[in-house]
C-alpha cells in the first residue's frame, strides 16, 4: 500500500494500521456472507423426547389425618406482640357477603370454639365471599388468626385479609396477606402462598395496623366449593 | 315365568338401568381407570395391544369397549370421555339382571325374581357397574358359565357346553383371579358330589359327557387363543397368560400396600358407620342368604328350585369369600364375585321365606318387609353412585381421584389458552409415579412429560408436581406455584406456571365482578 502514489489531500494523513485494516476488510467481506449462510439454513422447532406416563399400580387408600406434604411437627413459634393484646374479635357479630348468612350462624366465627367439629363449623354459599368485622373503633391490629374449617386437609383458595378504616373498605384499605393468585376476588392477584389448614389456623402479622375494620376472603377449598369459617381471632390493643 | 315374576323382573331391569346409565361421567376417573385408559388408547387408534403379564389384567375390557366404540361411532380417543368408557362396565351390570331368567329353573321363579330386584339395587352392584374395571365383566362372565353349566347339567346339549367353555375362557381373559372363581366352584361341585353320594335323590344325572368336555375345552381354548394372542399379533401373550400368576402372587402377599384386615370386606358390605356419616349396609342380603344357604343343607325346602344348585351355590360362595378373606391383597370391587352369590342366595333366602309363609297376610307382611329393605337398598345405591360419588363416607370409594384434579384440569387449559395452546410443554412430577389419572385428563397435550423428579433441562411452561416433591421452584424466579390442587385425599399436586406466561393469562382474564 505504501507503494501506492497517495492522493496530494492524504499526503499528510498518519499512516494507516496494515494490520487492522486487513482485518476490517475481511469483516467487512466474509461478514455478510456468513449471515446470509446462517439465514439461508432453515431452522427447525426443537423437538424433546419427553417420557411417556409410567405405569401405576392402584395407590394406597391414606388413612384420614395423614398428610402426604408433612407438615411441620413443631409447633408455630409465637409472634412476639406489645403486652396488652387481646382478641376483640371475641363475642362480635361479623357479617358476610353471603346474604343468605344468618346472625346465628355468623356469631358462631366468634364464639371461642375452634374444634374441627361440623356443629362450630359456618358454611357460606360458593364463589368469592367474606366475612367482615367492625372492631367499633380504631385499633392498633397484631395479628389475625383464621380457621377455616380443618376437620380434613384441605387448601383454601384466594384466602385475602384486609383492614380499612370504613366499613365499605374505600379509605385507606391494607392487605394483609394475599393468595388470590388469580384475583377472584378483586382485590388484586397476590403473591402469597397456598397453605394447609390445621389446628393451628392461619396467622397473619397485622404489625400494628390501625383500622376499624377485617375482612376475610375465601373461595371455596381443595374439597368443596363451599367457603368455611370455624373461627376468627383478632388480636390488637386500643389506639393510644 | 308368571306374568307377576315377568312384571318384576322387568322393574328390576328398568331400576337397574336407572341407576346404571344415567350420568357416567359424574366421577373423576380412577387411577386404574385411566391406567387402562391409556392402554385402551393404544388400541383404539392404532389397533395395538399386547397382554402384559404384570399390570392392566386381561385384554377383554379394551377389546369389548373397542367394540361398543365402533358400533357407537366414538370419536379419536383423545375426544373420547369417561361416558363412553363406562358404558361397557353399565350394560355388564345389566347383563347380570338380564341373565337371571335363564336360571330361574335353579332358582324358582320368586327366587329368580328377588335376585333380578337385588342385583338391580345392591350399591356395590350399582358402583362398579359405573367403573371403568375388570371386575364387572368377570362376575358376568362367572355368572354366565354358572348358567350355562348348570343347563347343560339338565339337558346334555353342545350349545351349553360351548357357552360355558367360552365364558370360562372369558373370565380367564378378563381378570387372573378367575382361577378362585374356578376353584370355588370345583369346591361346591365336590361337596355336591359327596352330599348326593350319601343322600341319593331321584332324578339327579350326572352329564359329563365326553364329547361335550371337549366342545367346552374347545370354545375355552378358541378365546384364549384370540385374546392373550392380540387376534393373532402377539404369540408370546399366550404363554404371558400362564406366566402371569408368578408377580400376581406375590402381589397377593403380605407386603402389599393393600394388605387389608380379615374384617375390611364384611365391614364395607355389612357395617360401614363413618365418623359423622350414616351407616351403610346390606345386611338384608346376607341374613337372607343364610336362609337361602342353610335351605340348601337342611329341611323340607320348597320353593320350587333345585336343592343342588342350592348347595353347589352356597359352598362356592362361602369358598370364595373365604378365599378372598384370606388373601391379605384386598381391594374393594373384589368383593363384587362372592357377593354376587349372597345376592342369588338371597333370593332362594326370600323363596325360602315366601313359602314358608302361609297365610295371604303373612306373605303381604313378608313382601311389605322386603319392599322395605330393597326401598333402602336402592336409597343407599344412588347415594353411592349420585351424592357421595368420591367420599370417604362412601364404603366403595377407595382411592378415589378428587373431583378437584378437574379444577387443576380447568386451570392448565385456561393458562395454556393464554401461550401455546396444546402445543405447550408440560413437565408432571409425581412422587413414585403419582400423577395419575393426569395422563387421561392431558391427552390433548402431545408435549407432555412424566418423571418422578425435576428435569430443568426441559423448558416447561407449566410445572405440574405432587406437594410431596417440595419443588420450591419459585424460588428459581422462573415460575410462579399457582395453587394446590387435590390429586386424592391428603394428596396434592402443585401448579407452577412461567412467570411471563401467568402474566398474559391474568391480563387476558375479564374484571371479577361485584359480588
Amino acid at each position: 500500500m505504501q507503494a501506492l502514489i497517495a492522493p496530494r489531500f492524504m499526503q499528510n494523513w498518519p499512516a494507516p494500521n496494515m494490520n487492522a485494516f486487513i482485518k476490517l476488510t475481511l469483516v467487512a467481506v466474509f461478514a455478510p456472507l456468513a449471515l446470509t449462510a446462517r439465514a439461508a439454513e432453515e431452522l427447525v422447532p426443537l423437538e424433546l423426547k419427553l417420557p411417556p406416563p409410567a405405569f401405576k399400580g392402584t395407590p394406597k387408600e391414606l388413612p384420614e389425618g395423614m398428610v402426604v406434604e408433612p407438615l411441620s411437627d413443631k409447633p408455630r413459634p409465637a409472634l412476639m406482640v406489645p403486652p396488652g393484646c387481646v382478641n376483640l374479635a371475641a363475642g362480635l357479630l361479623p357479617s358476610s357477603s353471603d346474604t343468605n348468612a344468618t346472625a346465628k350462624k355468623l356469631g358462631r366465627i366468634t364464639d371461642g370454639n375452634k374444634d374441627a367439629y361440623e356443629e362450630s363449623i359456618v358454611l357460606l354459599r360458593k364463589g368469592p365471599q367474606y366475612v367482615q368485622f367492625d372492631l367499633g373503633k380504631a385499633a392498633e391490629l397484631h395479628a389475625i388468626v383464621v380457621w377455616h374449617a380443618h376437620d380434613a386437609t384441605k387448601i383454601y383458595r384466594a384466602v385475602v385479609a384486609q383492614v380499612a378504616d370504613d366499613a365499605e373498605f374505600t379509605k385507606n384499605v391494607r392487605t394483609l396477606f394475599n393468595n388470590d393468585t388469580e384475583n377472584v376476588a378483586g382485590q388484586g392477584a397476590g403473591t402469597d402462598r397456598q397453605y394447609f389448614e390445621t389446628h393451628e389456623g392461619k396467622l397473619v402479622p397485622a404489625k400494628g395496623e390501625k383500622a376499624q375494620f377485617v375482612r376475610l376472603f375465601s373461595r371455596g377449598n381443595t374439597e368443596s366449593a363451599l367457603n368455611e369459617y370455624t373461627e376468627v381471632e383478632i388480636w390488637g390493643r386500643p389506639v393510644k | 315365568m308368571k306374568s307377576w315374576a315377568t312384571f318384576l323382573f322387568f322393574v328390576a331391569l328398568l331400576v337397574g338401568a336407572a341407576l346404571r346409565l344415567p350420568d357416567l361421567g359424574n366421577r373423576p376417573m380412577h387411577n386404574d381407570e385411566a391406567v387402562n385408559a391409556i392402554k385402551f388408547g393404544a388400541l383404539w387408534e392404532r389397533g395395538e395391544y399386547r397382554y402384559d403379564p404384570h399390570e392392566y389384567h386381561g385384554p377383554t375390557l379394551h377389546y369389548l369397549t373397542a367394540v361398543l366404540c365402533g358400533i357407537t361411532g366414538a370419536p379419536a380417543f383423545e375426544k373420547l370421555d369417561e361416558t363412553r368408557l363406562r358404558l361397557i362396565s353399565a350394560l355388564a351390570g345389566l347383563g347380570l339382571i338380564l341373565l337371571v331368567p335363564f336360571i330361574r329353573d335353579e332358582l324358582g321363579k320368586v327366587g329368580a325374581a328377588a335376585v333380578a330386584i337385588f342385583t338391580a339395587v345392591s350399591p356395590l352392584m350399582v358402583f362398579y357397574s359405573r367403573y371403568w374395571i375388570h371386575e364387572m365383566l368377570l362376575v358376568l362372565f362367572s355368572f354366565l358359565a354358572m348358567v350355562a353349566v348348570w343347563r347343560w347339567m339338565r339337558k346334555p346339549r353342545w350349545i351349553y357346553a360351548l357357552v360355558a367353555g367360552a365364558a370360562i375362557g372369558l373370565m380367564q381373559a378378563t381378570k387372573e383371579t378367575f382361577v378362585l372363581a374356578l376353584s370355588a366352584a370345583l369346591a361346591g361341585g365336590c361337596v355336591n358330589a359327596l352330599w348326593t353320594q350319601a343322600r341319593p335323590q331321584a332324578g339327579t344325572r350326572t352329564l359329563w359327557t365326553g364329547r361335550l368336555v371337549l366342545v367346552a375345552a374347545a370354545a375355552w381354548g378358541a378365546i384364549w387363543l384370540l385374546f392373550f394372542s392380540s387376534f393373532f399379533q402377539n404369540w408370546v401373550g399366550l404363554m404371558d397368560s400362564v406366566r402371569t400368576y408368578e408377580p400376581w402372587l406375590r402381589n397377593a402377599g403380605d407386603d402389599s400396600i393393600h394388605s387389608q384386615p380379615v374384617g375390611f370386606y364384611w365391614e364395607r358390605l355389612f357395617w360401614f358407620a363413618p365418623k359423622g356419616g350414616l351407616i351403610s349396609s346390606e345386611a338384608l342380603l346376607l341374613l337372607l342368604a343364610l336362609v337361602g344357604a342353610l335351605s340348601g343343607f337342611v329341611g323340607n325346602r320348597d320353593s320350587g328350585g333345585r336343592t343342588d344348585f342350592v348347595r353347589w351355590l352356597a359352598v362356592y360362595t362361602f369358598s370364595l369369600a373365604t378365599i378372598y378373606t384370606i388373601i391379605p391383597y384386598k381391594t374393594p370391587w373384589c368383593a363384587l364375585g362372592f357377593h354376587h352369590g349372597i345376592i342369588l342366595l338371597a333370593g332362594v333366602g326370600v323363596a325360602v321365606g315366601w313359602h314358608a309363609c302361609k297365610s295371604f297376610t303373612a306373605r303381604m307382611a313378608f313382601a311389605f318387609v322386603l319392599m322395605i329393605g330393597v326401598a333402602h337398598l336402592g336409597w343407599q345405591a344412588w347415594r353411592g353412585s349420585f351424592e357421595q360419588i368420591s367420599a370417604r363416607s362412601n364404603p366403595w370409594v377407595y382411592s378415589q381421584t378428587s373431583p378437584d384434579l378437574l379444577n387443576l384440569v380447568d386451570a392448565v387449559e385456561a393458562v395454556t389458552g393464554s401461550g401455546e395452546g396444546t402445543a405447550s410443554v408440560i413437565q408432571v412430577i409425581g412422587a413414585n409415579d403419582d400423577y395419575w389419572p393426569l395422563p387421561w385428563y392431558l391427552r390433548q397435550y402431545p408435549k407432555v412429560g412424566w418423571w418422578n423428579h425435576w428435569d430443568r433441562n426441559t423448558s416447561a411452561s407449566l410445572v405440574i408436581a405432587s406437594a410431596e416433591s417440595k419443588l420450591g421452584l419459585e424460588a428459581e424466579g422462573a415460575y410462579r406455584m399457582v395453587g394446590y390442587f387435590q390429586l386424592r385425599p391428603q394428596v396434592f399436586m402443585e401448579l407452577y406456571v412461567e412467570r411471563q406466561l401467568w402474566e398474559r393469562y391474568l391480563a387476558s382474564r375479564p374484571a371479577p365482578k361485584p359480588d
